[in-house]
């Protein structure tokens, strides 16, 4: 699966635009500030369904225009299918082959994986952005999963403001315990089922590129800080049943939800089990960060039964030229692929039926011949 | 893949056809296949002859088979007034009626930034050169009564007031032999709204 033709209005810098893919590498160049990585982020649209940087969809709107309006047209095998998704304020259209479709159903069509200097956060910044990793990904993997912490985080909505609205300490809140625990549960064993599942292609990814060849490891931290790896229903009730009774008064003070998935963490250790959020060098997290992205290229090659899409952001610069040399062959000879930089020098390579260069200039795009 | 390529094929083009669901496309799909070779040409080649012979007339934008319709070439009709339109089938409906007989003018759709479609890509440009050329004193407003056609009506009525010309709107209000008490209150308030002198 590809994707052949992007069409943008009112996206972002982008007032109208049209244009054909390569198959093979898609390289945009051009200096900061241009509108690069606003098409990356277009093309995350059209797999996810959401941006890959904003979770506010009303930021993709051109500034002054009334909504943006994304078309892209993917060929599997030679049949077309052609996305469009049309965004508002506070409402949001989506359209397989004219015929309009739930957001949820892109989910399933075109998995992608996209690389950002940003990575590094996934290991030194605060858990929301590991969670956010885990939940993309997981949702990519198993179209089912969204639809659980759909529904985990509309019970979570509602108990949070049944927190603001009390005033004492009520008995009515464990109403809404059940059915948080129920949700809440089923959202933490899916995640602990999922990460067992990634963890020897992260695992495997990290051996590869790790200098020291020192073992990565992963595990879902709950309930502040317990290390969870089987998802038993029974024990985790209770856990979680105790947590909560736990914090009770807390949560009436701070009119918050205080235990459960939406706090949660993946921890990520090296060697003999040394946190490296904390006591990781720079190099061995800059490791970390890549190996969590290309062991979800393989996991997702296998799961998915196609390759996943792939968008590096301005990630060329950070690497030296033997480096360069060799994620750009493993690129050429995998699934379409999209680069931004701002040196066109950072491609040691020919253009191309398979490699094709575009040079953006304040929200157009030169084909360069 | 389940289907030989070109079974899934057969559904995947079906499928892109309004109103038809991939249960219906497959249906359709297994069809075909069971009619002959020359009902299914038939089909085609009905297909692609509608598409080869109708285009789309130069001075409306309605279908047609000559470059210009009958009904612009038509010197019976009357040259002042100018009925616009969303689609080409909304001429043959209020053509239904026997009741207008102006000119026509069709858009292509309507404004709807959700679908990304703006005004650029409706036939607005070719609708003022019209109204400058021509000499048209009414314009009729007949685009649909939903979100996309009021806003795109509102839009037109700013870009033509300028030029001097009558813009009006289709009336709103209540089914001929209906019933006020059966009438929703939208449709009810739209004909209070839109009330005329007796
Ligand atoms: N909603 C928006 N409407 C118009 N312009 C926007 C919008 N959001 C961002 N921009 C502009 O897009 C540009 C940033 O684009 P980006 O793709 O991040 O640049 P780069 O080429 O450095 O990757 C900036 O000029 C910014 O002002
Ligand atoms: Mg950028
Ligand atoms: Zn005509």
């Amino acid at each position: 699966m590809n994707l052949s033709c992007l069409e943008l209005k009112h996206f972002r810098n982008y007032n109208n635009l049209i244009i054909n893919f390569s198959p093979g590498m898609n390289i945009f160049f051009g200096q900061n500030a241009q509108g690069k990585t606003n098409l990356l982020e277009a093309v995350s649209l059209l797999c996810l369904g959401r941006s890959f940087r904003t979770r506010k969809d009303s930021e993709l709107i051109q500034w002054g225009s009334e909504a943006a309006f994304v078309r892209g047209t993917f060929v599997d095998n030679g049949l077309e299918d052609v996305i469009e998704i049309g965004i508002g304020e506070g409402q949001k259209k989506f359209k397989q082959n004219g015929h309009e479709v739930k957001g949820t159903a892109l989910f399933s069509q075109v998995p992608v994986v996209s690389f950002a200097p940003d990575d590094l956060q996934l290991i030194k910044g605060g858990p929301q952005l590991r969670r956010d990793f885990l939940d993309l990904y997981l949702a990519q993997l198993d179209p089912a999963y969204r639809v659980t912490y759909y529904k985990f985080y509309k019970i979570l909505q509602q108990r949070n403001r049944f927190l603001k609205e009390v005033r004492l300490v009520n008995r009515e809140l464990e109403v809404w315990n059940e059915q948080f625990i129920d949700a809440g549960l089923k959202v933490i064993c899916s995640r602990i089922q999922l990460i067992e599942k990634i963890k020897p292609y992260i695992k495997a990814a990290h051996e590869q590129i790790s200098l020291n060849r020192e073992a990565l490891n992963l595990d879902y931290l709950s309930f502040g800080s317990h290390i969870i790896r089987e998802p038993d229903d029974k024990k985790l009730r209770e856990l979680f049943q105790n947590e909560l009774a736990r914090v009770s008064r807390e949560e009436f003070e701070r009119k918050l939800t205080l235990v459960g998935p939406q706090r949660d963490d993946l921890r990520i250790t090296i060697g003999d089990q040394i946190d490296i959020r904390n006591y990781g060098s720079q190099g061995q997290q800059r490791t970390a960060a890549l190996a969590l992205k290309l062991g979800m290229i393989d996991i997702l090659k296998d799961v998915r039964e196609m390759p996943p899409l792939l968008l590096l952001d301005d990630v060329m610069s950070e690497f030296d030229n033997d480096r360069k040399q060799a994620l750009l062959s493993l690129l050429l000879s995998s699934s379409q692929t999209f680069l931004t930089s701002t040196g066109r020098s950072d491609f040691p390579i020919e253009a191309s039926v398979n490699t094709v260069f575009y040079q953006v200039i304040k929200g157009a795009v030169i084909h360069e011949s | 893949m389940l289907y030989p390529h070109a079974m899934t094929r057969l559904i995947h083009e079906l499928a892109k056809l309004p109103g038809i669901g991939p249960k219906t496309a497959q249906r359709l799909a297994f069809h075909l296949l069971t009619l002959s070779e020359s009902e299914v040409g038939k089909i085609a080649e009905a297909m692609l002859e509608a598409k080869h012979k109708i285009g789309f007339c130069e001075i409306c934008g309605q279908l047609s088979e000559s470059s210009v319709c009958p009904i612009c070439t038509d010197s019976n009709r009357c040259n002042g007034m100018l009925c616009v339109v969303e689609e080409p089938k909304d001429v043959i409906t209020l053509e239904r009626t026997r009741v207008f007989k102006g000119q026509y003018h069709v858009l292509g759709g309507a404004i709807s930034p959700l679908e990304g479609t703006g005004p650029d890509d409706l036939r607005i440009k070719e609708l003022l050169s019209r109204l400058q050329t021509g000499s048209f004193t009414e314009v009729v407003i007949a685009t649909d009564p939903n979100v996309e056609g009021e806003a795109t009506a509102l839009y037109l009525s700013k870009l033509i007031k300028p030029l001097g010309i009558r813009v009006t709107r289709l009336a709103r209000g209540l089914p001929v032999g209906g019933d006020l008490e059966y009438t929703d209150e939208i449709t009810l308030g739209k004909a209070l709204e839109g009330r005329v002198e007796f």
